[in-house]
This record gives C-alpha cells, sequence and structure tokens, in this order.
C-alpha cells in the first residue's frame, strides 16, 4: 500500500506549488505513471481524497496517464513496447536493453479555473 | 482555466535523502545491501547464518518490520550492531527511515551494512534508500514463480538468492521453470542457490559480497 506514501507526497509537492505560484484554486493534478510502476491507481485517487479534505486543495482530483513501458535494443538499435514479462529485444532476442519509458512517477501539470 | 506546468518527480524528497544517505556511507566506505523478500522467505535466519561469517566489529544491521524489535534482538543476540525500524503499519523502508536509522549506528568502523527490508515483493522495490545494491530472497517454499509475479523486484536486483534449497527435493519446485522466469525479466541476474540451515551456497554468497564490494571500490571484511 505505498500509495499512501505517494499521495502525501503529491499533496506536499502540490501544496508547495499552489503556494509557489499563488494559485486560487486547483481543479486537476496531472500525473504521468509508467506502466512498469507497480500502484493501484483507485487507491491513490482514494487516498488522495481523504489527505485533500479540509484543506485547499480539497475539490481537486488527480488525472493519471499510464506511460507505456518502451525500450532500445543496445545490440541492434531497435526501439520497441516492452513487456515486463518478456525483458528481451524481440527482434534480435538480447537482454541488453535500454528502458526509454515506463518508470515515470511525475506530476506534470496542475489545472485551475483562475490564476491571481 | 490555467494550465501551470510544474513536472515534480513524486519521489523527489525521499530520492534526495536516499542520495544523502549514499554519500554518507560512500564517505566512510561502507558497502550496503537492501535485503528484499517476501514474508517467510528466511531472510532474517540467512542473515544471521551470514553474520556468523563475519567480523562484529566492522558489520552493521538495520532491520524493518511492520512490528516488534524481536529480528534486530536476535541480531543484537549474536553480537553485532542492530537497529530495529518498525514502520507501525508501513509496508516499505524509505530513505528518511532509514537516514534516522543510520543516525543511530555506529558508522566509522562498519563496512559492511545490511538493511533488512519489510517482508514485501512490491511496495520496497519503489524506494531508494541509498543502498549500494538490492538482493532478492526467493525461497523454495514460496513455489517458482515468484521472478513473474512481482517481476519489478527481480528486474532492480543486482543477485537473486534461491533459500532453502535444502527443501527442494520434497517439494514440487520446479528448478526449470523457476530459472526460465528469471531469464524472462531479468536475463542477466545471478542466481545462487543457498540454505541457511545447511550452509549450502553460503562460500559463493560470501565472496559475492566482497566481490561486489571491492568492485564499487569499497572494502570489505569478510
Amino acid at each position: 500500500m505505498h500509495e499512501l506514501k505517494l499521495a502525501r507526497e503529491i499533496f506536499d509537492l502540490v501544496d508547495a506549488a499552489l503556494q509557489e505560484h499563488a494559485m486560487k484554486s486547483l481543479k486537476i493534478v496531472h500525473c504521468k505513471i509508467g506502466e512498469l510502476q507497480p500502484l493501484i491507481e483507485e487507491q491513490l485517487q482514494s487516498c488522495y481524497q481523504i489527505l485533500i479534505e479540509n484543506t485547499r486543495l480539497a475539490g481537486s482530483c488527480l488525472h493519471i496517464e499510464r506511460v507505456p513501458a518502451q525500450a532500445r535494443c543496445r545490440k541492434c538499435g531497435r526501439e520497441f513496447d516492452l513487456d515486463e514479462l518478456h525483458l528481451f529485444c524481440p527482434h534480435c532476442q538480447s537482454t541488453q536493453l535500454v528502458i526509454l519509458s515506463g518508470d515515470e512517477l511525475l506530476i506534470s501539470d496542475l489545472e485551475t479555473d483562475t490564476c491571481q | 482555466m490555467s494550465v501551470i506546468t510544474i513536472e515534480k518527480r513524486i519521489l523527489e524528497k525521499n530520492d534526495e535523502i536516499a542520495a544523502q544517505n549514499r554519500r554518507l556511507l560512500q564517505t566512510n566506505h561502507t558497502f550496503t545491501v537492501n535485503l528484499l523478500s517476501s514474508p517467510g522467505a528466511g531472510k532474517t535466519t540467512l542473515l544471521e547464518k551470514t553474520l556468523l561469517h563475519l567480523d562484529p566489529l566492522h558489520v552493521a544491521v538495520i532491520e524493518g518490520d511492520v512490528q516488534t524489535d524481536r529480528d534486530a534482538q536476535r541480531i543484537s543476540a549474536i553480537g553485532f550492531q542492530a537497529v530495529q525500524i518498525i514502520t507501525q503499519g508501513g509496508c516499505h523502508l524509505d530513505a528518511a527511515l532509514v537516514r534516522d536509522a543510520l543516525n543511530s549506528l555506529l558508522l566509522p568502523e562498519c563496512r559492511l551494512l545490511f538493511i533488512e527490508n519489510v517482508g514485501n515483493l512490491v511496495c520496497p522495490a519503489a524506494f531508494d534508500l541509498g543502498e549500494d545494491c538490492k538482493v532478492v530472497i526467493a525461497s523454495t517454499t514460496e513455489g517458482e514463480d515468484k521472478p513473474i509475479k512481482y517481476p519489478r523486484v527481480f528486474r532492480e536486483a543486482s543477485l537473486c538468492l534461491l533459500n532453502k534449497i535444502d527443501l527442494v527435493s520434497v517439494l514440487d519446485f520446479d528448478r526449470r521453470a523457476f530459472y526460465s522466469h528469471i531469464q524472462s525479466v531479468h536475463a542477466d541476474l545471478k542466481v545462487i542457490e543457498i540454505s541457511a540451515k545447511t550452509g549450502e551456497g553460503m562460500n559463493d554468497w560470501l565472496s559475492w559480497i566482497q566481490q561486489t564490494a571491492m568492485q564499487t571500490n569499497k572494502t570489505q571484511p569478510c
């Protein structure tokens, strides 16, 4: 259940950003989470909703975009969608891969009604 | 409506503290191993048996558990420095918990530190603690499919210890399937078959620690 820890970190980062950018209201927190990250979106949403009650983040929600996992083969150079259960190049079978995406745990944007 | 781009890593704070831990441990030449497994794989027993081959003056242990300090007591009972982190429900260790534990350890003489994470193959893999490497412990009693059920921890590990190998003949553990699953999720992952009970594989495990510590430019007092 590390979703609670992640929700707390999101809360702290967003709260600081609201202050920094003098934002009066918050609607949506856009997150990018890689497909290789083992987490349950519904649990993250639930934890976030509990944490923001009676705070200035109340009324906002998370919008989670799952980022597909992609890799490049170090041997043949080709790029392909990565299947976590088959970590090798589908073209040349090499296991020497560079993971290009899929590990993200990011807050990308904050969406609000107005901005001071 | 307006949109503000912030591009923040959600675990930014954890990663900063992990980097501080790593700098502290590097400065001190302390090779640090993060041990991960499901509950009951035999981490603590394997650690106890490993410590019997090591020097109490130069080796320490941080224990992570949801409740009780039983594991730290077991380690202290055989003469090694041990600090217990009780997460009180938390399913993983994070870098801040380890930083606090490091403050309780006498680090100057410590050349090897084991961090025994909370028994869980999912959440602990997401948190950098500042360690040099992760070692995942699987056991024959858990079945052969752990690598494909929990691929991330096996992908991130530098070594897999297959524990309770003494029981392999009385279990329906399919060795070939286990290695096939390892091949799928982390083909280059080294596996050492080991038994905390009989001592099989212990020398390979100790050699691996020594060689890996040397490769990370840290001396190791085996």
